[in-house]
């Protein structure tokens, strides 16, 4: 994906090509002339070529000196061992490779009178010493892996090496496992010509091993081909078991971006960074398995670049095996079916039906979708060769059913657990944090310290970044407080479920409620804790959208924190959580109060130019912008604003989203082209502060969508949506209300493009999903169903629209934006025009309209817009006069507002002033006005048939008029044209 | 558990064709083989000027001589090898860095790296951070700029490697070394 500032980098470079060969001055007046239009590129311009003209010659060989250089002093800090090096009880041999991870030898020791052959491997990173700790306990778990099917850690430890270089840290840390003489699995098929029956055998011994380590709690993570060795008599090994994560401890794995694993056997979760499970392993078996049977791998990521492979491996959905087997060409079926000892023919059809399920479930994209388990894998392989029925096909209905008990259940323990996790882990931390007293005494450090670790396991991002912390949390408990078991279980349990989309309900049964019960008891007695809690406890809930939930929480952290006379940093952080929680509720009295109060308490604590009163600033000018008090707002988002930049600058968080803020409020005000220009900024640095999937650059993203959107470059507006929905979805799920309310944002610009069908799928998921979360009432769900409604509109489904839009009308207005209920107000007044419910229409659009002109002042987009529509409605009430009355003054506006996406508008201003025109008898007007409306109805990407129908239908009126009022001029002929041209449209197919 | 040295040609030429697995396997390969001839000219003569070219030559002979030139991926070996030799000097001027810290562990990031390391290796990160960049940008120019820095390839070589013309890739060249000089100086003294 790429940032506007890297396809500006682009362009700068296109443009540095055709420039480099000019002279100077040639060269100088180009710039300054594109720095009219855009400073930006005209500035990298200048400094490239400002660095094109610097001695070039003279940096060349600085970077080869110290490319040299360095080359060196790596080649000088000689790490290899030399060959009969000691490396604790075995004796180096050779040195076999190098890979991502470290170096790799060939060992050799006497035990029991016979010689003992081993792979060493040393980790390249010095380990830290209390990893070092850590991976000597874990070692006895490895060492206690003793089955057919896995290579075993014979032994692990650290050594001196002797040759000290320059490094500080002496003791390293080595790996011994059991060396193994073989061939790699699929070699080895191959060789032996092994029938597909013979490789579903091998890859069933496989499992059964792997199900061995998983029950000890050992994930492999990196089975591929080359990590099975099949031995002499015929056994497979699996190699390097529990490697990956030992290493991980040690803090040994590659810098960042630098991951070495296999693309053709990881699972999506792992590219992605999430933790490993049973599931991630039988991915990797599917993937063996797939390419043992059928001959080629799932996915096919030859010829891709990295990115595209990376994306393909995450996303991409994997061929039948015997699909892809039979879209090979007949040679390489030959050749493949070959070495299964059996024709293509036969090949292919014993590949179809249960093998394919099997693949495919191994294969899913959602590791709860594939086998919980190794021996659930293994089992539905036995029932193949078995011929029997497997598991995987049971009918959808069944497995639904199954699932929503499973479900259930793990609910029910789910919830008994994350308590015990949840208290446990406050015990412990309590240990911890007793230790700390001694150090730093103070009772709030320990709430802090406390509070922050429920904030961890219960973050503010729902997602993926709640199981990465659930699971980190369960395995730092010490081991007599929740048994192997409990453990085992819980973690299987939670591995099952997809945290990006668990249902809200979930969530709050199974952790925050418990949680909060278990605060209520624990902490009766310490208040500062009970705060505390109580306080993350309320973000939790907001953050998922519960905000009814969050009140008392907040308002009970508010109550304790008032009455403490420490800490009044706490106090503030939560009024303004309350008075957040409370305009979002609609309680915009009491929100404003409690806001207020947080301000003077910030500015009493530091001063009106402290640091600490920024939030608070922030808070005010939000608060009040959400209210339409725009006025009021400005000088808190002005404020706030240069606060910022000043106490931390511009890359900072804080001062981005105070920039961000201040963006959407000149969008507000209607000031686009300020907003949009605030907010490119605003991007820029989130780009290269925060980074592309930051959720402040995704918000930001929205905004300059909509922004964008307003100024009528809706295409263009189109990218950046996408942009932070696909983001969103990553990072927040597809079921986050924030996603969701991006997806609803994007239907409205499709359907703007006239993207009709994309715009109503889109429209009906996000309404849907967020009816369910959110209920109907909520603005975020108001977006899409209104987009739903003019949708039924354009087809013309006039009654099913008017359902909706009275719903919505009729649906309590506290906490939705003024702005929301006009537009759909508006939106229902013109479908009453069209049912010809005039009174109606007039009383609503005359609302409408006077809100607007209080509101948003008469140049606004909006109220341009609700003239239009008062002015289309007078005219069908045939009160021509009145209508021009409305639209003559206000042409210049409309062809300056109206422009680019917006063309709609321009177009109905243009048809109404014809029309009225003509009634009025200014027949020349009249025909100036559709003339240019026929033509910018054509651009319009939003025209519907009948909107080319009506624009006929008005030439044929005004000429029919006239002929009569002047059978002199060629009207009578122009008569004759459109009405012929009238017919053939109406003869057409509607688009 | 040896790596068959005729997987080498294979994986070269799956890389020339853009396969994204092949490059970490060849990475794998190709490592441990620079590594020790690296150590071993420096152990013979410490004061030996080593130079990626010469290494990379003597890697390839190494590698490829068993099974024979093939003359067209001998070029390519180069260019993989300017990867590789790219990735070991960044990862070893990180670890470096991380010991200069003293005996407690702390994860380096790449903006800490660069404040605190000696000016050589600190100019290799910083050309690394440019390169990343220039990937973004002009994918073919970085390539140009990690062949010729790291494994010493002439333009001509280059040209043949990414299947371009002479006069291409000296375009891209000249690019290149604008945005790296704009980059470099950017980070400005310590």
């Amino acid at each position: 994906m790429s940032s506007p500032r890297i396809e500006m980098l682009q362009r700068a470079a296109l443009l540095f090509d055709e420039w480099v060969e000019e002279t100077a001055q040639v060269r100088a007046s180009r710039l300054a002339a594109l720095a009219q239009d855009e400073p930006g590129l005209a500035d990298t311009l200048q400094r490239l070529f400002a660095a094109h003209e610097r001695a070039l010659e003279q940096t060349n060989s600085e970077v080869m000196a110290s490319v040299g250089a360095t080359l060196r002093d790596f080649a000088k800090d000689t790490d290899t061992l030399a060959d009969g090096t000691m490396v604790g009880p075995f004796k180096v041999t050779r040195l076999i490779g190098v890979g991502g991870m470290g170096q790799v030898y060939l060992g050799v020791r006497e035990i029991d009178g016979r010689e003992q052959q081993v792979a060493i491997k040393l980790p390249n990173r010095r380990a830290a010493p209390a990893a070092l700790a850590r991976f000597r306990s874990e070692r006895a778990m490895l060492a206690s892996l003793s089955h057919p099917a896995i290579a075993r850690l014979v032994d692990a430890g650290s050594f001196i090496p002797p040759n000290l270089s320059a490094s500080s840290s002496a003791e390293r840390p080595y790996l011994a496992m059991e060396y193994v003489e073989g061939t790699s699995i699929d070699a080895y098929a191959d060789a032996q010509l092994l029938s597909i029956d013979a490789r579903l055998s091998l890859v069933s011994q496989l499992l059964s091993g792997l199900q061995y380590a998983h029950e000890r709690l050992i994930v492999h993570r990196d089975i591929k081909a080359e990590n099975v060795l099949v031995d002499a008599s015929g056994q497979p090994r699996i190699l390097d078991f529990g490697i990956g994560k030992t290493l991980d401890d040690l803090g040994t794995s590659t810098a960042e971006g630098q991951r070495y694993f296999s693309l053709a056997s990881a699972a999506p979760e792992q590219i992605r960074g999430e933790p490993s499970s049973a599931a991630t392993d039988v991915y990797a078996c599917g993937v063996l398995l797939y390419e043992l049977l059928c001959g080629v791998g799932p996915l096919d990521l030859a010829e891709l670049s990295v990115p595209a492979a990376l994306d393909l491996a995450m996303h991409g959905v994997p061929a039948l095996a015997s699909q892809r087997f039979g879209a090979l060409s007949p040679d390489a079926q030959a050749t493949i079916a070959q070495a299964r000892h059996c024709s293509p023919a036969q090949l292919r059809s014993l590949l179809e039906g249960d093998i394919d399920t099997i693949l495919a479930r191994a294969l899913r994209k959602e590791p709860e979708q594939r086998y919980a388990t190794a021996q659930a894998f293994a089992d539905d392989i036995a029932a193949v060769r078995e011929s029997r029925p497997i598991d995987a096909r049971r009918n959808d209905r069944a497995y639904r059913m199954r699932r929503f008990i499973k479900r259930h259940r793990i609910a029910t323990s789910l919830s008994a657990l994350t308590a015990i996790v949840l208290l446990t882990s406050v015990v412990v931390l309590r240990l911890q944090a007793d230790n700390l007293r001694q150090t730093r005494d103070t009772a709030e450090q320990v709430a802090d310290f406390q509070s922050d670790m429920l904030r961890k396991v219960i973050p503010r991002e729902s997602g993926h970044r709640l199981s990465k912390d659930v699971l980190a949390a369960i395995e730092a408990l010490p081991m007599d407080a929740v048994s192997a078991e409990q453990r085992q279980a819980f973690k299987q349990l939670w591995n099952q479920l997809n945290a990006t989309d668990l249902a809200i309900s979930v969530v709050d049964g199974s952790i925050l409620a418990p949680a909060k019960t278990a605060i209520a008891e624990q902490f009766k007695e310490q208040p500062l804790v009970d705060a505390a809690l109580s306080h993350a406890l309320a973000g939790a809930y907001e953050s998922i959208g519960l905000s009814k939930a969050a009140l008392p929480l907040a308002q009970r952290a508010v109550e304790i924190r008032r009455s403490l006379s420490s800490n009044k940093d706490h106090l503030i952080d939560s009024l303004t959580d309350l008075g957040i929680i409370l305009n979002s509720m609609g309680r915009e009295e009491e929100a404003e109060k409690i806001l207020r109060e947080n301000h003077d308490v910030s500015i009493k604590l530091y001063g009106a130019e402290g640091v600490g009163t920024i939030n608070s600033t922030m808070a005010l000018g939000f608060f009040l912008s959400s209210n339409g008090r725009l006025d009021e707002a400005e000088p808190y988002y002005k404020e706030a604003l240069r606060r910022n930049r000043l106490e931390y600058g511009d890359r900072n968080v804080s001062t981005l989203t105070s920039m961000n803020n201040y963006g959407m409020f000149l969008a507000n005000r209607g000031q686009f082209d300020a907003a949009e220009k605030m907010l490119r900024e605003t991007l820029d640095l989130q780009l290269s502060a925060l980074g592309p999937e930051h959720r402040d650059t995704l918000t930001t993203l929205n905004n300059l969508g909509i922004v964008i959107h307003r100024l009528g470059r809706t295409e263009e507006a189109l990218t950046f949506i996408r942009s932070s929905l696909v983001g969103r979805r990553r990072l927040l799920g597809s079921k986050h209300q924030r996603t969701l309310r991006t997806l609803g944002t994007m239907a409205m610009l499709l359907h703007n493009l006239g993207r009709r069908s994309e715009a109503e799928t889109a429209a009906r998921e996000a309404m849907s999903e967020l009816t369910d979360s959110i209920g109907p009432e909520h603005p975020d769900t108001q977006v899409p169903t209104r987009v739903l409604a003019a949708l039924l509109i354009d087809q013309n489904k006039l009654s099913d629209a008017e359902v909706i839009l009275r719903k919505l009308t009729s649906l309590p207005t506290s906490g939705v934006p003024e702005n929301e209920t006009l537009l759909t107000k508006s939106l229902l007044g013109g479908l009453l025009i069209r049912i010809e419910n005039y009174d109606e229409a007039d009383r609503l659009f005359q609302e409408v309209l006077n809100r607007r002109r209080d509101l948003l002042g008469d140049a606004h987009f909006d109220t341009n817009t609700s003239v239009i529509n008062l002015a289309w409605l007078r005219v069908n009430q045939g009160l021509h006069r009145e209508a021009l009355s409305l639209l003559t003054p206000i042409e210049s506006s409309v062809r300056n507002l109206f422009r680019g996406s917006h063309l709609h508008f321009l177009s109905t201003y243009l048809l109404q002033l014809g029309i009225a025109q003509a009634a009025e008898g200014n027949f020349a007007a009249a025909e100036a006005a559709l003339t240019e409306c026929m033509e910018v109805g054509a651009r319009n990407a939003r025209d519907l048939h009948r909107d080319l129908v009506e624009r006929h239908e008005a030439m044929v009126d005004l000429y029919s008029r006239w002929s009569k009022s002047d059978p002199t001029s060629n009207a009578t002929q122009k008569l004759q044209e459109w009405q012929q041209r009238l017919a053939t449209v109406q003869e057409e197919k509607p688009r | 558990m040896e790596r068959r040295h005729s997987d080498v040609t294979q994986l070269l030429a799956k890389w020339r064709s853009g396969d994204a697995s092949a490059e970490s396997e060849l990475m794998n390969v190709v490592y441990p083989v620079l590594k020790q001839i690296a150590s071993k000219s420096m152990s013979a003569n410490d004061k030996a000027v080593l130079s990626a070219t010469d290494l990379v030559h003597a890697s390839y002979e190494r590698l490829v001589d068993q099974r024979g030139v093939v003359f067209a991926n001998r070029e390519h070996f180069f260019a993989i090898s300017a990867r590789v030799i790219r990735r070991v000097l960044v990862d070893h001027v990180r670890e470096r860095n991380a010991e200069k810290r003293g005996g407690s562990w702390t994860r380096v990031s790449l903006s800490q790296s660069d404040t605190e390391s000696p000016s050589e290796s600190r100019d290799v990160l910083a050309l690394d951070g440019a390169i990343a960049e220039l990937e973004l940008v002009q994918p073919r120019a970085a390539q140009v700029i990690e062949m010729r820095y790291f494994s010493g390839m002439t333009l001509d070589e280059v040209s043949v490697v990414l299947g371009r013309s002479l006069a291409t890739i000296k375009r891209d060249w000249r690019f290149a070394m604008a945005f790296l000089n704009d980059h470099l100086s950017d980070m400005g003294p310590i």
